[in-house]
């Protein structure tokens, strides 16, 4: 077999082609590209660094193991989130220890009632701790989901994919992320105008 | 670029936070975003709120993220491409020749699964679970408990063949054939495992607050009677370590926190009673040291077997008893690099005509002479 050079500016399209065509260093720059970002993901699902690890070894070995029969994909970075994802809730799983996320009640009582929030947030620094608050207390699959959104620029359908979602679900997850945030930006806009004219 | 002007309506922090350049601006500040978002913001003072909360928004659905410098990553992407077999004419072979026995073995794991359930189920059997250090245990499963008060390690070979080099003071039980789905035995005080590998029946240990699992691998556990701190210590192999969350020592101690951890070879999981935490750690140097010296590989040629015995006693740090009258005829010339102790004695066993037993857990070697 004749080495193809692999040039590190290829697209993940490419070097997955290249990859299936056993090209080991394929793997190699597939792996380095990702690995911070699939290592951050996985402090999103679990404490556990060394598991994450070896869960993100285990990921590429398993990718070279079966590259023969690897099929074509849409969306490289997609498929190395939902396997990463699988292999670390599988992990845990079998540990016997997943604490149920789903049932993490998000508490926004305080939130959406504006009279509230108006005597708590004073200032606009108060707005933005609130705002940090409102959304860590959001579910952890929700967290999750904005995370995938906005820090690694996941589309819906590729978030819904990883997370073994309906796409809708995930609409709604973001939507009431968001919610959050314009009762904020309205309490801002309300304490603006309040600071326009001192009494 | 960044965000339209052609608007109808003032921007809000959404429009900010859908916006993947101000996003770049936020978690990478890039030099082009930093050039850009910082002026825009000061060309529009009124944005300035939306934009900063937008800012909030983002920086927590980030959240805190561990650094990974990049020699983190290319220790990773080195280990994982060296863990990564490079012979793909060999992968060839082997999935189109190994298929049907793969899909073979498959089947049978599945119906023995099935069956070793079945049996569990209908037994109306209670998984072994240790309750404030004591075995719930099926009571027709007979036990044999072994203890060694000697000076010298003791040698304990478990239905299944696995190894177990036990220190002194150190105490195994075990049953006296394992009918369970798992081969579960119970260990306090320090000893060395060499578990014959058997994917459909994976071999547990427990000791004190720690339950380790694994499908064949040698591996060191310490969990002495009273103490800090019990720990496994991984030889060979993929090792599988959690937190026994219904363990407790004494009344006022605290049960585990559940925590899993996996070990590969020369990593080692180490609880410590005091904050009740389960932590993994590669083993130093220093450390390494308690490691029975098994992987070694040992080769002889023409070596007289009395030599070729204290070469193995010394790799394992046992004692291993001989007349040496009787071995000083016999020779090997044999390079033994399957790490067991027991693999490697049947192929001396085997080449010289000497044959090897335990006897009270000392490791006894008899030969007719060799002349």
């Amino acid at each position: 077999m004749v080495d193809s050079p692999v040039d590190s500016s290829l697209s993940d399209d490419a070097l997955w082609r290249q990859l299936r065509e056993n090209d080991k260093k394929a793997l190699g720059l597939l792996a380095g590209r990702y690995y911070r970002n699939l290592f951050h993901y996985g402090t999103k699902l679990t404490n556990d660094q060394a598991l994450i690890e070896d869960c993100i070894q285990d990921l590429f070995l398993t990718i070279w193991e079966k590259r023969q029969t690897a099929q074509a994909l849409q969306s490289v970075k997609a498929y190395l989130f939902v396997a990463l994802r699988n292999n670390i809730l599988r992990q845990v799983k079998q540990a016997g220890h997943w604490e149920d996320v789903e049932t993490s009640i998000l508490t926004i009582d305080w939130l959406t009632n504006p009279e509230l929030l108006y005597v708590q947030a004073e200032h606009e620094q108060s707005i933005h701790s609130s705002l940090i608050q409102a959304l860590e207390r959001l579910p952890k699959r929700q967290r999750e989901a904005i995370y995938l959104k906005y820090y690694e620029n996941l589309t819906y359908e590729e978030i819904a994919t990883a997370m073994g979602l309906n796409r809708q679900v995930v609409a709604n997850y973001l939507q009431n992320a968001l919610h959050n945030l314009r009762d904020h930006w309205q309490n801002v806009a309300h304490i603006l105008f309040l600071l326009q004219f001192p009494f | 670029m960044p965000i339209g002007q052609n608007r109808r309506r003032a921007l809000k922090s959404h429009d900010f936070i859908e916006n993947e350049s101000f996003r770049r601006w936020v978690f990478q500040n890039t030099p082009v975003e930093a050039a850009y978002w910082p002026n825009y913001l000061a060309q529009h003072p009124e944005y300035r709120q939306s934009a900063e909360l937008a800012r909030t928004f983002l920086l927590t659905a980030k959240g805190e993220l561990p650094e990974v410098t990049n020699q983190q990553v290319n220790e990773a992407v080195s280990r994982i491409l060296s863990d990564a077999p490079s012979q793909p004419h060999r992968q060839l072979w082997m999935l189109s020749g190994w298929q049907p026995l793969r899909i073979a073995a498959s089947i049978a794991l599945v119906v023995t699964a099935s069956w070793i359930g079945w049996q569990y189920w209908t037994k109306n059997r209670t998984a072994p679970a240790l309750v404030n250090g004591q075995t719930a245990f099926p009571k027709t499963v007979d036990f044999q408990e072994i203890m060694n008060l000697q000076r010298s390690a003791r040698l304990v070979r478990l239905p299944d063949g696995s190894l177990v080099v036990l220190q002194r003071q150190a105490r195994i039980r075990f049953p006296k054939q394992f009918t369970g789905p798992k081969r579960d035995v119970f260990l306090t005080g320090n000893a060395f495992f060499e578990v014959v590998r058997n994917p459909a029946k994976p071999f547990r240990v427990f000791a004190r607050e720690l339950t380790t699992e694994v499908l064949g691998t040698s591996f060191l556990i310490n969990a002495p009677e009273a103490g800090g701190q019990v720990n496994v210590v991984v030889k060979t192999g993929r090792v599988a370590v959690s937190t026994n969350p219904t363990f407790r020592r004494h009344s006022k101690a605290k049960y585990p926190r559940p925590a899993a951890v996996v070990l590969l070879p020369n990593q080692q999981a180490i609880f410590s009673t005091g904050d009740a935490r389960l932590v993994k750690r590669t083993v130093s140097r220093s450390e390494a040291s308690v490691l029975p010296a098994t992987t070694k590989a040992l080769s002889f040629r023409r070596t007289p077997l009395p030599q070729v015995m204290d070469a193995l006693a010394n790799a394992y740090g046992i004692e291993i008893r001989y007349n040496r009258e009787e071995l000083s005829g016999c020779s090997l010339t044999a390079h033994l690099d399957d790490p067991s102790l027991f693999a490697r004695l049947d192929i001396i066993a085997a080449s010289t005509g000497s044959t090897y037993q335990l006897q009270n857990g000392q490791l006894v070697i008899h030969s007719q002479g060799c002349r």
